[in-house]
């Protein structure tokens, strides 16, 4: 008998079962009547922001990008890749590196622990030679130059290097071209051995499963280690940003722009409440039924393609506010007019609660996934928070809260704007 | 779903753009979307797209369940009520749509059209699909062109608007939790009103041969070269394409694929290397970023893997992984509303509607020689290169 503990909503009609196998691994169920798939999760807490460490009494500064490439080259063994035994099940199968973590991922509607054993499996046995490595370097080196190109994705990197002095967050996950030339079989073993620790790690799996099922598969499969302490090198961040504008050519028609508020980075509970308030000031501020957002879009600074978001993760955290706009100064300029007056005047309490209900249903409509759910759960294991803390959040966030969220964190000295523009003839 | 054609495509897209900016009751955008947001913040949007020759013009509405509101609220059929108003009684003003509206929508229009350069992956298979057909309407883009915006009027608006009720073709689709009856018999009141008795079924044609290939090469100042090759094929909706369908899948459309293995795993030539099947229009889109340099070793690469496959040159493993890696995907069509709006319209759109478990039982049983066959037939029509600016130039 598996001794699980039960995390409920019954707000939501949810339920996620939680053990820590006895090989260290934490491990997350989320079944789901009435689906045919199952989705799973295999991650570790180590992203592109990781690459100082200490381990073993040794400091280590890795090339930028060492985490996405160590997730590309682990789908390798000796005999064949991983991507050749899944076709074997059916299941499709991926992985992502982000700025705070690395998931190995297959959703799958029959053949499941079959899967699920491939998952583990590969995962826990790295296979780096200095051939394989190398033939790596062309499709890596590929990736990156897709992103060079890309508007969406240079917009963002430009604001986190205007927003951050010293934090890794700013700089590319898949790193560049030169940087990835300077990985070695050997620092991708060091790599491996610091950070996939089955301590340091998580699966997560929701769907059609028996949590039997996943945990007979766990048993056969996971190796027991010695747990590995591993302790990252951040240099101190201060809150200032680098520079309020930082604009960049590209074969664009219409200019991108993003700008952001850097915000004090923190985890647990504290985090999960700062984004159901920042979420809901958002919409009340520039959601598509305020006052701000139809004068934007009558006026012709803004179109369909606008967009807000709280991004966060381990030690980082940044209000966006992102778009298309032929003078995007003048977007940045009017939405700090308009956080200068509700400061001002306060927030209209129905504005307020109209704001809190859109959000919550928003939240509430991500559970339908099994794919977010099991993401969620991955990200708030990573971050420390439950994986209903933030809706929850939301729905008991209060006006005086939120009242002094807005005064706090939309300041104009903490903001910095991105923006994309055509190349000039 | 209309003719897709030059003339009308510009105002057609600009339909659902106008339409979502409110109803005669709550007549202006912000009205609107403050009436969405206390229904749990659901949202009205439209679009235009198209599928082998059609244009495709959604209006949607999303919404949560009514099982997860906190105070027990009946959101559905109050945001059916809504979609139905925007579409069937939109804010007019003497007799149109009002100017402004359409002013503000006709720009956003135009820079939607100007932004189709930004992302590279989709430009280069836009103007790859140009190039294979400029005298088919299959070349024109689903949201037309810029210089056809300008000339939309608020009145010749409101004219295509009563046309497209009147006369096209129209698939309504409710995904989700909740009680359909009355939400269906709302939709069917309001076009039961309008006697629709002329609607016109918008069709595709579909040519099977190529002529001589088409090689076009376009120049932007862009770091990685990117390169699409378009090819016809004999097999199109509504005749049978599973076969066709498992091919392209055999071919690139799955990490275990010809192109990937190759192009990608054993060349390290680029970081995707996919095939698409378009069965609307029965075409295949290959695509791929690359370095210019290697871009006849890859077009090389790729041609040799079709070959390849009509020389029946895969393993009985191959195939296998491609049916289940298919098989998998129609299964979870029913995990997810987006993408049982997707199936369920290629299904109403290709004439037979099948469930997900009868397509991937047809595709189970599709044979060797019938793979072999369906590949023999694709016949390489354009290859388009988008590249970078050459030094001094």
């Amino acid at each position: 008998m598996i001794d699980f503990k039960e995390i409920r909503s019954e707000r939501l009609n949810e339920r996620v079962l939680y053990t820590r196998h006895k090989s260290g691994l934490d491990i997350y169920i989320a079944p789901k009547a009435g689906y045919s798939s199952q989705y799973a999760i295999f991650g570790t807490k180590y992203g592109s922001i990781d690459n100082r460490f200490i381990v073993d009494g040794e400091t280590l500064s890795v090339p930028e990008g060492i985490a996405h490439y160590l997730e590309h080259k682990l789908f390798e063994s000796e005999d064949g890749d991983a991507f050749s035994r899944y076709a074997q099940t059916g299941a499709s199968a991926n992985a992502y590196t982000s700025f705070d973590r690395t998931c190995y991922l297959f959703s799958s509607t029959s053949k499941f622990t079959e899967s699920l054993e491939i998952l583990l499996d590969f995962v826990q046995h790295p296979y780096f030679t200095a051939k394989t490595v190398e033939k790596e370097q062309g499709i890596i080196g590929q990736e990156i130059n897709m992103y060079d190109d890309s508007p969406g994705w240079r917009v963002m990197f430009n604001l986190l290097g205007a927003l951050y002095h010293t934090h890794p967050v700013k700089i590319d996950i898949a790193g560049t071209v030169d940087s990835i030339s300077h990985i070695t079989a050997e620092l991708l073993y060091k790599c491996y051995n610091s950070f996939y620790n089955l301590g340091n790690m998580v699966l997560c799996v929701a769907g059609d499963v028996s949590p039997e099922d996943v945990i007979g598969v766990a048993d056969r499969i996971l190796k027991t280690a010695k747990p590995q302490q591993v302790e990252g090198i951040f240099e101190p961040e201060p809150m200032t940003i680098v520079k309020p504008r930082v604009e960049q050519q590209l074969s664009v028609s219409v200019p991108l722009f993003n700008f952001g508020f850097k915000d004090e980075p923190v985890t647990g509970s504290e985090s999960a409440k700062k984004e159901a308030l920042t979420d809901i000031l958002l919409e009340v501020i520039c959601g598509d039924a305020s006052p701000l957002y139809r004068r934007l879009y009558d006026s012709g600074l803004i179109n369909a393609d606008f967009s807000m978001q709280y991004f966060n993760g381990r030690s980082f955290a940044t209000t966006m506010i992102g778009g298309e706009s032929h003078d995007p100064d003048a977007v940045m300029k009017e939405f700090l007019n308009e956080t200068a007056r509700l400061q001002k005047e306060g927030l209209p309490k129905s504005d307020f609660e109209m704001a809190k209900r859109a959000v919550y249903g928003r939240f509430a409509a991500s559970y339908d996934s099994v794919e977010n759910v099991a993401n969620n759960i991955a990200g708030c294991r990573f971050m420390d928070t439950g994986m209903f803390d933030t809706i929850d959040e939301v729905a008991k966030a209060d006006y005086d809260s939120a009242s002094e969220r807005l005064m706090s964190h939309f300041a104009p000295d903490r903001c910095a704007m991105s923006v994309i523009s055509p190349i000039k003839e | 779903m209309l003719p897709l054609n030059r003339e009308t495509a510009s105002i057609n897209a600009l339909l659902p753009l106008v339409l979502r900016h409110g109803s005669r009751e709550l007549p202006d955008m912000t009205a609107l979307n403050r009436r969405l947001k206390e229904l749990y913040g659901a949202r009205i949007d439209g679009s235009a797209g198209k599928r082998g020759e059609i244009q495709l013009v959604t209006l949607y509405c999303e919404n949560l369940g009514d099982n997860y509101t906190l105070g027990g609220e009946q959101v559905l059929l109050s945001c059916a009520g809504l979609l139905n108003s925007v579409i069937f009684d939109p804010a007019l003003e003497n007799g149109s749509f009002k100017p402004q509206d359409v002013e503000i929508e006709k720009r956003n229009l135009e820079d939607q059209i100007d932004s189709l350069l930004n992302e590279k992956r989709q430009y280069a298979t836009m103007r790859l699909k140009e190039e294979m057909c400029p005298n088919e309407a299959y070349g024109v883009c689903e949201f037309g062109r810029k210089e056809d915006v300008k000339g939309i009027t608020p009145q010749k608006l409101f004219e295509a608007w009563q046309s497209m009720l009147k006369n096209a073709r129209t698939e309504i689709f409710l995904l989700g939790p909740g009680e359909s009856q009355q939400v269906e018999k709302l939709f069917a009141d309001s076009f039961g009103s309008l006697g629709r008795d002329n609607v016109a079924e918008a069709t595709t044609r579909v040519i099977k041969e190529a002529g001589e290939v088409k090689t076009i090469v376009e120049r932007l100042p862009v770091t990685q070269a990117k390169l699409v090759m378009g090819l016809r094929t004999g097999a199109a909706s509504p005749d049978n394409t599973d076969a066709m369908q498992l091919a392209i899948a055999i071919l690139g459309g799955t990490p275990h694929s010809k192109l990937f293995a190759n192009v990608r795993e054993k060349m390290s030539l680029c970081y995707y290397c996919m095939s698409y099947f378009e069965r609307q229009k029965g075409v295949v889109f290959i695509d791929s970023g690359i370095e210019e340099q290697n871009y006849e070793k890859a077009r090389a690469e790729i041609l040799h893997q079709l070959d390849e496959l009509k020389a029946g040159n895969f393993s009985d493993d191959d195939m296998r992984f491609a049916k289940l890696s298919l098989q998998n995907s129609f299964t979870q069509v029913g995990d997810s509303l987006d993408s049982l709006g997707i199936y369920y319209l290629g299904q109403t759109l290709s004439g037979e509607i099948r469930t997900p478990e009868q397509a991937a039982e047809a595709i189970m049983s599709v044979t060797r020689e019938a793979v072999i066959s369906a590949a023999s037939g694709i016949l390489l029509d354009t290859v388009y290169l988008l590249a970078g600016n050459k030094e001094g130039e």
